[in-house]
């Protein structure tokens, strides 16, 4: 526990790629939080779910077409039921959580609490279906370190995370900016009602935007399937970070989202380096306290999804 | 459905009368009076798996001491279910048995907290309680319940060997990480491990306590900064397979050691048997299943041929608590009351059972603890856990 600055000189490079790797899949998460918060101002705490049901779309499939071993082939084709698998969870949320709340202009608080409930019926329904065990994904690429400068070790999953998320943001924001779901996605989020005076459909630009927001969840979840395992608990953690990477960057800026998912992972991964693990969520909570006292709407401010970028 | 489950229960017992009638008439003689062991422990819940082993292996040794008939008496057995080890349901359990006169001992409780608090009520009852599995190290502190008897090391022992194996035995580390998974169990492990591991010259590295999580990418970090040639994991299986998977994907080639907490079936499957191969744990067990004894063979097909499956964590250790509550009722004769049967307990000497010989510590700093903790060490082996024997013999103290 070498506090100071030998945590920061020697260790810094050996940390950064852990950090950025874990920071990508956050903020492919942290994205979904982000899109909802826009549109709707709810922050769908069932978006851990999500996350979850994405893990085991790609876990099933690769267990059935990879078995033992497999190649970035079947995980390109593990990617479609992934996807389909938090889009689906994401889009049935918003059917039974959220819009009947809608129609009748619930509270904030009966959409919190709703959120809440579904979420632990869906982690339920996982713990029922797959057990409390555990489940690997079959390898299908090489985790073990390709490059290796000094102590800094790089795997070819490092980099496919790194760029994977990328795509998936430049992807997004083209989506929004660019196409005409993205105009009726930023019309809502400016002025739901207006929008919908000029004819825009609103239930329809909400269930594009959980539909896009499960998507991006699912890719975070094979994603994570090439390092971790999961279990029908596998959202809380990384769903709890997500959020706050969201917060930190800016709820409801999409490169709010990108910027603190990158740098929670890396505050977390130094962090825990300086002070020790045992520190590691305390400094990421604490440096969210921070900025929030500077910046109460976080590092981007919350505006892009309105169309300011 | 009730009138269902009923007809049921009659039917089955009807099957067994007739089962009787029609045997060798081997079973239990009405003649003799009938004395009970109880048994406390989560038969149902999250850590029946811990469990339910020593409750079949204490159940086999009464049947078989009955069916030997060379007892005064006829052995009842009652297992009752603190479902959850909840330690705050355990003293119902207790008082139901206290207020039975025919029991004369209890075997458990199984776990710690549940252990700790039923000691009183049985010590003011004068009923005899062993243990086959409750190791954490106060329960016999200070001397204040002489109805209790430990029949396996606690978990200072266990983890005091993990660091002579680290620093004495062949991995020979000058440098350990030790780790520990923030549970009271994981953590006191680790606590010892640190403090013995520098008493016997190496030098801790690493100390961290990492709640459980799926990724260990940070803890990895430190590990690869720090580079020790062992690391200890004071925690559980799942836990200690994700993270020594983890730390083999990052090329951490450091000696892992863990305690009986990772010595789970699970553990190779989850790890990956290349990432597990090698690993150490410590265990105050014996696994029957991998024993060279001739005792120790002729359990394990009894009691695969009672219950089907391989006797697995505690069962040998509940198997010679259930054996030296038998030789005290034995040796009571016809009298067999509470008095007698902590009596004989209380002077046992060189008790030979399964997983070690029996003596009782009687000082008062621990009392009643088995004085041969049975330590053992395991480690994996091509793809399977191996026993490599006590660590007495491994490395001496």
């Amino acid at each position: 526990m070498g506090i100071a600055s030998e945590c920061i000189t020697s260790d810094l490079p050996l940390r950064m790629v852990g950090g950025l790797t874990t920071g990508s899949i956050y903020a492919l998460i942290a994205l979904g939080y982000t899109l909802v918060y826009g549109v709707l101002r709810l922050i769908n705490f069932a978006h851990s779910e999500v996350f979850a049901a994405g893990t085991f779309g790609g876990l099933i499939t690769l267990n059935l077409i990879a078995g033992d071993g497999g190649n970035a082939f079947h995980l390109i084709v593990a990617a479609i039921p992934a996807i389909l698998a938090s889009a689906a969870v994401a889009v049935a949320l918003e059917r039974g959580a959220y819009r009947p709340l809608r129609r009748h202009g619930a509270s904030r608080l009966s959409f919190l609490i709703s959120a809440i409930g579904a979420s632990l019926f869906m982690q339920s329904i996982y713990l029922i279906w797959r057990g409390r065990s555990f489940e690997q994904f079959p390898e299908t690429i090489p985790i073990r370190p390709l490059i290796e400068i000094g102590r800094v070790q790089i795997s070819t999953v490092d980099i496919i995370v790194f760029i994977a998320m990328i795509v998936m943001v430049v992807g997004l924001d083209f989506l929004v900016q660019r196409t005409r779901i993205g105009k009726g996605i930023r019309a809502v989020a400016q002025d739901a009602e207006t929008a919908s005076m000029m004819g825009v459909n609103i239930d329809r630009v909400v269930t594009w935007t959980f539909i896009i927001g499960g998507a991006l969840a699912g890719v975070a979840a094979l994603l994570w399937g090439l390092r971790f395992p999961t279990r029908f608990d596998v959202g809380f953690l990384p769903g709890i970070k997500a959020f706050t990477a969201a917060v930190l960057g800016g709820i409801g800026n999409i490169r709010g989202a990108l910027l603190g998912g990158l740098t929670l992972g890396l505050i977390e991964n130094v962090g825990a380096g300086c002070f020790g693990d045992a520190w590691k969520d305390v400094i990421a909570f604490t440096v969210l306290v921070l900025v929030l006292l500077f910046r109460p709407t976080g590092i981007l401010g919350e505006d892009v999804v309105e169309g300011k970028a | 459905m009730r009138i269902a489950a009923a007809l049921v229960a009659l039917t089955l017992v009807a099957a067994a009368c007739g089962g009787d009638d029609g045997g060798t008439g081997q079973g239990p003689d009405s003649s003799k009076k009938t004395v009970k062991i109880g048994f406390i422990g989560d038969l149902t819940g999250a850590n029946s798996a811990l469990v339910v082993p020593g409750r079949n292996a204490a159940q086999l040794a009464f049947e078989q001491a009955n069916q030997k008939g060379d007892l005064k008496v006829t052995i009842e057995f009652v297992p009752l279910d603190n479902k959850e080890a909840d330690p705050s349901k355990a003293p119902p359990l207790a008082q139901q048995l206290i207020g039975d006169q025919a029991v004369v001992g209890v075997i458990g409780p199984a776990f710690s907290g549940e252990t700790s608090a039923v000691q009183p009520l049985f010590a003011q009852a004068g009923l005899t309680h062993v243990t086959q599995s409750a190791t954490r190290a106060d329960l016999t502190a200070g001397g204040k319940f002489p109805t209790f008897f430990r029949s396996v090391g606690g978990d200072t022992d266990q983890a005091e060997a993990a660091a002579r194996i680290a620093v004495k035995g062949a991995p020979k580390c000058d440098t350990v990480a030790v780790i520990d998974d923030k549970s009271a169990y994981g953590k006191g492990y680790a606590d010892i491990v640190d403090a013995k591991v520098k008493e016997y010259g190496g030098r801790v590295v690493t100390r961290e306590s990492v709640a459980p999580t799926t990724d260990y990418t940070s803890l990895v970090d430190t590990l690869r900064s720090s580079s020790p040639k062992c690391v200890v994991y004071g925690g559980y299986q799942p836990q200690s397979s994700i993270l020594i998977k983890q730390m083999r994907q990052k090329n951490v080639a450091a000696q892992f050691i863990s305690g009986d907490g990772t010595k789970s079936t699970k553990y190779i499957p989850e790890a990956g048997a290349s990432n597990a191969e090698g690993t150490l744990m410590t265990c105050p067990c014996l696994d029957a299943n991998v024993s060279d004894e001739a005792e120790a063979k002729q359990f394990v097909t009894d009691y695969k041929a009672k219950f089907n499956t391989d006797p697995d964590i505690y069962a040998p250790e509940a198997y010679d608590v259930a054996q030296i509550f038998i030789k005290a009722i034995g040796d009571c004769g016809t009298d067999v009351t509470r008095a007698c049967v902590l009596d004989k307990i209380t002077n046992l000497k060189d008790f030979k059972g399964l997983t070690k010989t029996f003596n009782w510590t009687t000082d008062k700093e621990a009392l009643h603890e088995v004085t041969d903790k049975g330590v053992n060490i395991y480690s994996v082996k091509e793809g399977k856990i191996v026993l490599d024997g006590n660590v007495n013999d491994i490395v001496p103290a």
